[in-house]
């Protein structure tokens, strides 16, 4: 072999092993690891019609999220399970979970809502963002035909909450908005037969279709990633002021809502920063909304970073608490002394609570035994 | 350092000093900046022996037209410089492309191991060329197998000197540029007495260079800063077990291992779930030994079980002692510590102890994986009572068990369920795995509140039973009991395993092993009969060496003192060979009886690794008998290939060299992370014999021996 052969090898090996596995892009590694969907073709028994879209040349447009993806013919939006099949938008989630659980309430975390009931729980493969740090990875950054599923239709959701003895149904996990049709049509049922609904997500969503949303939920959990649109186009591969809108829209509607916010270790841990948020809140009418101040935990990609200290979660704790947030509790540290819930009056506590067990409740009627003040919160089915 | 009398030799044992020893330093490297499992170690040395067969390949046309005075110097000055900048590269590369707390995308690796080895090995294949023809124009008969040899026995010399200098004196980059600067220093001062006085200037500037750009920053501050920004950095250290770190950040120590968490004080959750989960299923008066884990932790938890004792045991002499500096334990006559292996203590422990708790990582590597295989745990099923219990775990599968985790988990469950009567698994917190000859019980909550003990996680309250119990049924209901049982011979929980943290960047494990035959199907088609025989010995030589460093590991636990005699070993071996071939007659016959004796040094090794993972070091013995057996008919294959072929001297070597490398590379890329663990020793062996068989015959057909042995 002359040098001249050697290089033609040389080449032709490289074309060929980039035609079969593809180097990535630079905005791929710039969103956190996101890759593109495998191009699809066909329905299956689980594909539904999808909701908010509109037509874009030979593409559809997405309404549904802020990533508002145009997806051509044969093509997959970013949550994975949105496909163009012959220039019609489906939903590739519907009736078929690959979770499905049965969850304390309290494990949401949703500390004002039901406490002490469990909650039926499910999701389907697919999310809108691309975070380090996931914890659910493998069923967030894969679409449904890559997961294995459940054949579980929203009558059955229903029926099985039912036989669970579960207060609610919660859609959680991945990210609900990229099974947006499924949860909906699940939720309806489930309000028919006196079963709340409990929406665990990013808040990565579209005001029309959170509207909508909101006529069939009861409670949600929003994920406040951070308070920087830069951390959350590092972290999340997302955006910050749609998350927003969906706070405030929750709010406005009269869905029972709690926030999530994780503190990562230089990533989100900034006390100035936290404290940006919580006065954001406030001024938003959000001060009665518990807040979740979560401890991290190495996951996914982000792995090599250490458990947040549990005294920096207590400093941002005391932050929150000073700029007027009312309830504000330290997650993921077990027995820390902010797991119970104090009266904002009184300081006097008010639920007495050890992991997901409920061990007295000083609450009447949604008041404060001790003074009486009203604690924001759902108490009762 | 010029073509005068010999000092090609000396300048070819400098090159190969110091390329051995930037292997060795890069190695520890990639395990700290790139999660080294076997994996990415094999990728490593896939790139680096490939690119360096590269470089003889295309030296083979360009030396020729090279003037001769002035290159090898040139060339020589760049590997003393260019193995710092490697290292840095590799230092640097990661810590600046990837996001902070993260990991790097396997992508990332592989072009990003590429890239940065590129130059380095390039200018290293040049370099044996350039070698090959100063030795040829010094009149040096056999000059091929001459520099391959002397390259061999510098190798043998960096390779120890750096694994020897690595840990204890300095850190590794600085043993890099001081052996570059010294090798540079040495080179100058042999080129001055042989007159060449541009030698003398490019390696006086090069060392100049190197001193200049160490004391020009502060690379261990600079790397701190940004892999543990906010924190204060207590303690740093290259330990034969990986780099050690320990800092503090708001009143948290946490303590890494090659830069990834190992625990964190504090941490109650996480000791709870190691200690109860296991502990409550045989809670009177337990003898407890737990291998691994925080014991500032695991301690108090043990002991509140009434009549407990505790042994603690670590493989890793120097996290005890940074354990006993920034985490003590309260002396208790109660608790004994251990330094050891946990296999070799249990060999002298039969029926000592009623609960096992092996809080080891994931067994995503070899050395990880050894107490996770059959004969690791019939090890702890004598060490326990009847009704003892073992405790392995893994990280948690959340709400969804993949495929890849779920063969994790059937594999696990297989193997235990080989050595016990009882498995049960638990996903709280990370998914729990028990395994014991008498019932087990999976109400932990229940338990707990039975032995009125005060715990802050593993309690009723957090862990509902009738939920966990669910969730236990539905995942072991989930484990196919056909995925097979991990053994010391076949460690295909750690390919499982690999296979998994694979998804993580949505690559399949068939793709290095594609890259490698593609490669395969390449080489074979632009060879001649002469060049697949030394490729063939080239794979079977890298295979024995992988293959027995990985039979000893996986018998005697972490090795990497001991990796650098076996090393040691076998480039003196090729040396040896190389040598012993150019003083011989009837070339035919001996190339025939040195493929042999490859051969029977592979199939001798996989016979001998049963003894060796039992522990007996006759086997080890035997061992290293092949190790330098195989080496030297390696060796010597290429020395008498290089005597055969008639064309000039640059021509052979850089040919010979290149595929020589190539087969290696193959060998490092498909046999040790992916063939390995997939047909186990016994299969590879045989299958790389053949495969050095098919070469010999292959080459021996060649009409160009006849040709030589009538002249």
């Amino acid at each position: 072999m002359n040098k001249r052969e050697f290089l033609r090898c040389c080449a032709l090996g490289t074309a060929a092993a980039c035609t079969y596995f593809p180097l990535p892009s630079l905005r791929w590694a710039e969103r956190g690891g996101y890759s593109e969907p495998e191009p699809v073709e066909e329905l299956w028994k689980w594909s539904k019609e999808a909701l908010f879209v509109e037509p874009a040349g030979d593409a559809i447009h997405c309404l549904k999220c802020p990533n508002g993806c145009v997806i051509p013919v044969g093509e997959t939006g970013r949550c994975r399970n949105r496909v163009n099949v012959r220039g019609k938008l489906y939903s590739n989630a519907y009736g078929n979970p690959c979770a499905v659980h049965i969850d304390p309430i309290e494990k949401k975390p949703l500390l004002h809502f039901l406490p002490g009931t469990r909650a039926f729980s499910i999701a389907t493969a697919g999310c809108n963002l691309a975070c380090l740090n996931c914890q659910n990875w493998e069923i967030s950054q894969v679409s449904p035909t890559e997961t294995e599923n459940q054949d579980l239709m929203p009558r059955a959701v229903v029926d099985a909450c039912l036989r669970g003895h579960c207060a609610s149904i919660a859609y959680t996990y991945s990210e609900p908005t990229t099974f947006y049709e499924y949860a909906f049509d699940t939720a309806e049922i489930a309000h028919q037969e006196g079963i709340r609904n409990v929406w665990k997500s990013n808040g990565y969503i579209e005001e029309v279709p959170l509207r909508k949303l909101c006529r069939v939920i009861d409670a949600a959990n929003i994920d406040l990633k951070s308070f920087d649109e830069d951390v959350y186009a590092r972290l999340n591969a997302g955006s910050l002021a749609p998350v927003l809108r969906t706070l405030r829209v929750f709010r406005e509607m009269g869905v029972w809502l709690e926030i999530t916010n994780l503190v990562i270790p230089g990533w989100t841990d900034d006390l100035d920063m936290i404290r940006r948020m919580c006065n954001w809140l406030c001024n938003n009418g959000l001060s009665d909304s518990p807040l979740h101040l979560s401890r991290f935990v190495p996951l996914y990609k982000l792995n090599r970073l250490a458990p947040t200290p549990v005294k920096r979660l207590e400093e941002a704790h005391a932050v929150a608490v000073a700029e007027g947030m009312h309830y504000v509790y330290v997650g993921n540290v077990p027995a820390h002394p902010t797991e119970h819930t104090y009266c904002h009056k009184c300081r006097k506590r008010v639920i007495e609570r050890r992991g997901y067990a409920i061990l007295s409740n000083d609450l009447e009627n949604g008041r404060c035994r001790h003074c009486g003040t009203s604690i924001p919160g759902v108490w009762h089915t | 350092m010029v073509p005068r009398a010999e000092g090609w030799r000396n300048a070819t044992v400098l090159a190969g000093a110091i390329t051995a020893g930037t292997q060795v330093v890069l190695l520890r490297e990639v395990l700290s900046a790139f999660l080294g499992n076997e994996l990415i170690i094999g990728i490593l040395f896939f790139d680096w022996l490939l690119l360096t067969g590269v470089g003889a390949v295309l030296a083979h046309r360009w030396v020729p037209r090279l003037p001769s005075s002035a290159m090898l110097p040139v060339a020589l000055g760049s590997l003393l410089i260019l193995p710092p900048l490697t290292f840095a590269g590799f230092r640097m590369i990661p810590l600046l492309v990837s996001p902070p707390g993260s990991m790097l995308d396997i992508w990332m690796i592989l072009v990003g191991a590429g890239l940065a080895l590129g130059p380095v090995c390039l200018v290293s294949g040049g370099v044996f060329s350039l070698l090959v023809r100063a030795a040829a124009s010094s009149g040096t008969p056999g000059p091929v197998g001459k520099v391959y040899a002397w390259e061999a026995v510098g190798s043998l010399i960096g390779g120890v000197l750096f694994s020897v200098l690595l840990f204890d004196v300095i850190a590794s980059h600085d043993v890099l540029v001081a052996l570059c600067a010294a090798g540079g220093i040495v080179g100058a001062v042999h080129a001055y007495r042989s007159g060449s006085r541009r030698s003398v200037a490019v390696l006086a500037l090069c060392v100049l260079l190197l001193i200049v750009a160490r004391h020009a920053m502060d690379a261990d501050a600079w790397t701190h800063a940004r892999r543990y920004p906010g924190q204060d950095v207590l303690s740093h250290q290259e330990t034969p077990f990986g780099v050690l770190t320990a800092t503090r950040s708001g009143g948290q120590t946490s303590v890494y291992t090659n830069n990834v968490p190992l625990y964190v004080s504090g941490d109650i959750a996480k000791a709870e779930q190691i200690v109860h989960v296991a502990v409550i299923q045989r809670p009177h008066a337990p003898r407890v030994l737990v291998a691994g884990g925080n014991p500032a932790e695991l301690v108090p938890e043990v002991l509140k079980y009434a009549g407990s004792t505790l042994i603690c045991i670590e493989e890793n002499p120097w996290l005890r002692r940074l354990e006993q500096k920034y985490l003590p334990v309260p002396q208790d006559s109660r608790v004994s510590f251990i330094t050891g292996d946990l296999r070799r203590f249990l060999v002298a422990s039969a029926g000592a102890f009623d609960v096992i708790i092996v809080a080891a990582p994931e067994p995503s590597t070899l050395q990880s994986n050894r107490l996770f295989t059959r004969e690791a745990l019939q090890l702890m099923r004598r060490s326990l009572t009847p009704s003892g219990v073992l405790c392995l775990s893994l990280p948690s599968s959340a709400e969804y068990v993949g495929d890849d985790a779920r063969k994790v988990r059937a594999i696990l469950k297989n193997t235990l369920a080989e050595s016990f009567a009882h498995t049960l698994i638990l996903p709280v917190g990370d998914d729990v795995f028990l395994a014991s000859d008498s019932t087990l019980r999976p109400d932990v909550g229940a338990g707990i509140a039975e032995e009125g003990l005060h715990t802050a996680y593993v309690n009723a309250h957090y862990l509902q039973d009738d939920l966990i119990s669910s969730r236990a049924q539905a995942l072991s209901a989930s484990l196919d009991s056909g995925a097979g049982v991990n053994t010391d011979a076949r460690p295909i929980l750690m390919l499982a395993q690999i296979g998994h943290w694979l998804r993580l960047f949505s690559v399949d494990m068939w793709i290095p092993a594609l890259v490698g035959l593609a490669a395969v199907v390449l080489l074979f088609i632009h060879s001649d009969r002469m060049s697949l025989g030394v490729a063939a010995a080239g794979c079977g030589g890298i295979v024995l060496e992988l293959m027995i460093l990985m039979i000893v590991q996986v018998g005697f636990g972490n090795v990497y003192q001991m990796s650098g005699g076996l090393i040691g070993l076998y480039m003196a071996g090729m040396g040896g060979g190389a040598i012993l071939a150019g003083r011989i007659t009837h070339a035919s016959r001996w190339y025939a009886g040195m493929q042999s004796g490859l051969v029977l040094a592979l199939l001798l090794a996989a016979a001998l690794s049963a003894g060796v993972f039992a522990g007996a070091s006759g086997a080890v013995a035997g061992l290293v008998i092949c190790l330098i057996a195989g080496s030297f008919s390696a060796g010597a294959v290429f020395s008498l290939t290089s005597r055969i072929r008639s064309e000039n001297p640059v021509a052979t070597g850089s040919r010979l060299y290149g595929v020589d490398l190539m087969g290696s590379a193959l060998g490092a890329l498909l046999v040790g992370p992916v063939l390995l663990p997939l047909w186990g020793v016994y299969v590879v062996a045989s299958s790389t014999a053949a495969v050095v068989a098919a070469g010999a015959i292959v080459s021996l057909s060649s009409p160009l021996w006849r040709t030589y042995e009538q002249t």
